[in-house]
Formats: structure tokens, sequence, C-alpha cells
């Protein structure tokens, strides 16, 4: 593999690991009684652009080198559940994440002053916020999987 | 510009694209024909389900702006939540079962 493509490998699991670090952090910080929603709001963009970065920058990775050289690897080993369950999974719920953390970046964005005073509202954000870093998180696992498959 | 109905539009058109992305997911594994119709469109199926998860989410977001739904804010982020939990157990249980020779 190129330097340049390590490159990319890197930075899409450190995006989606940003991205997971922020909606953690968003999370802890919403459900507290002062929250500073404008911060927030933010920290929730920040997550969505990590997000982006790490679809675009995974993309890459796996349109051109995945598929080529890491496939056939899996799929001659012992491991061929690891791309037929594992990578196959990973590789469309991963689609899902922008949208979540679209969404709970729009909310924040758009609705502070409704946010501030609406605990039902806030509850259920930061529960989503919870909901995508634990997606972000098992894609995170599986991608450990993975790797763990072609080495053997 | 209604904040309020853009911010639940966006949430309820994320719900709703979870579904789509998980249905051209489950239809692309199954219909050969569908797969080779998004690789021939757009080079790679998965480029074809990235783009048009896009384009699909935009033209959701626009319809639920315009219909206004009723129903409320947190009540949409409850349905979104639900979604993202469901469909990433279906996502993967739907490839466990097909390995395992089930479906």
């Amino acid at each position: 593999m190129s330097g340049f493509l390590v490159t990319i490998l890197v930075l899409h699991i450190f995006g989606g690991l940003v991205g997971m670090i922020f909606l953690t952090s968003y999370m802890l910080s919403l459900l507290k009684e002062d929250a500073d929603l404008k911060k927030l709001s933010r920290i929730s963009f920040y997550a969505l652009l990590a997000f982006l970065g790490s679809w675009i920058l995974g993309g890459y990775y796996y349109l051109t080198y995945y598929g080529k050289a890491v496939k056939p690897i899996i799929t001659k080993g012992d491991f061929v559940w690891v791309h037929k369950i594992v990578m196959e999974t990973k590789e469309h719920v991963f689609l899902f994440l922008p949208f979540l953390a679209l969404s709970v970046f729009l909310v924040t964005f758009l609705l502070p002053g409704i946010m501030s005073k609406d605990k039902n509202l806030k509850t259920s954000v930061a529960f989503l916020a919870f909901i995508a870093q634990s997606i972000a998180l098992l894609v995170a696992v599986f991608g450990i999987i993975i790797s763990g498959a072609v080495g053997k | 510009m209604n904040k309020e109905i853009l911010a639940k539009s966006t949430v309820l058109s994320s719900a709703g694209i979870i579904l789509v992305i998980f249905l051209m997911t489950v239809v692309s594994d199954l219909n050969a024909g569908f797969k080779a119709f998004l690789t021939s469109v757009f080079s790679h199926h998965w480029i074809g389900k990235s783009i048009l998860s896009i384009v699909v989410f935009t033209l959701l977001l626009v319809l639920l702006y315009v219909i206004k739904p009723k129903i409320s804010l947190v009540l949409s982020v409850w349905v979104l939540i639900i979604s993202a939990g469901l469909f990433t157990f279906l996502t993967f249980a739907f490839f466990a079962l097909e390995t395992f020779g089930v479906l």
C-alpha cells in the first residue's frame, strides 16, 4: 500500500474517532443544567465535518484499495464471514452517521432557545447523540475486526 | 423560514433516509440487476448508494418542509433514534442470516 493510501486510511479512522469524541462531549455537556448551546452547536458541527471527511476518505480507500487488495485476502482465508457480515454491515451502516450528526447539529443550531427550556427535547437529542456515537463505535470495532482478519 | 419545521423536517428526513439506505442495501444484495444498475450509472454500487442517499434526503427534506409534519419535534427525534438503532441491527442481521444460509 502506498504512503498516500496509508495516510488516507489513517485519516478516515481519525475522522471517525474525532466525530465520536465530539458527539460524546456534546452528549455529556448537553445534560448539564447550564449547557452552552452556542458552544454545543459548534461541537456538533465539528462532529458532522469529521464524519463527512471520514465518509469521503474511507470511501476513497474502500473503492481504490479494499476491493482489490484486502477483500481477496479475507475471502480466501478462514474468516470469510468477516467480509460478508462485518465489512458489509460497516460500509452500509456508516452511511447513517452523517445524517444523524446533521440532525443533532441542525436542531441545536436552529433551536437553542427551545432546547434550553424543553427538558424532553434536550434528553431526546442527547440520546440521539448517544445512538450516533454508539453506531460510530460499532463501525470502529468492525474496522478492528477487519484489520485482524487480514493479518490471519 | 420556519426554523422548527426545518429542524423537524431534517430529523424526519434522516429517519426516512436510513430506511431508504437499508432498502437499497438489501435490494442491491438480493437483486443483481439493481446492483448492476447502480454500478453502471455511478461506477460503483457504494457510490450509487451514497449519492442516492444525499439526493433522496434532499428531496424528502423539501417535501416535508412543504407538508409541515404535525408530529412534535421530540417525537420526531425519538423516531430517528429508533430508526437508527433498528436498521443498524437489521443490516447486521440481514448479512448474518444471508451468510449462514438462512436467507
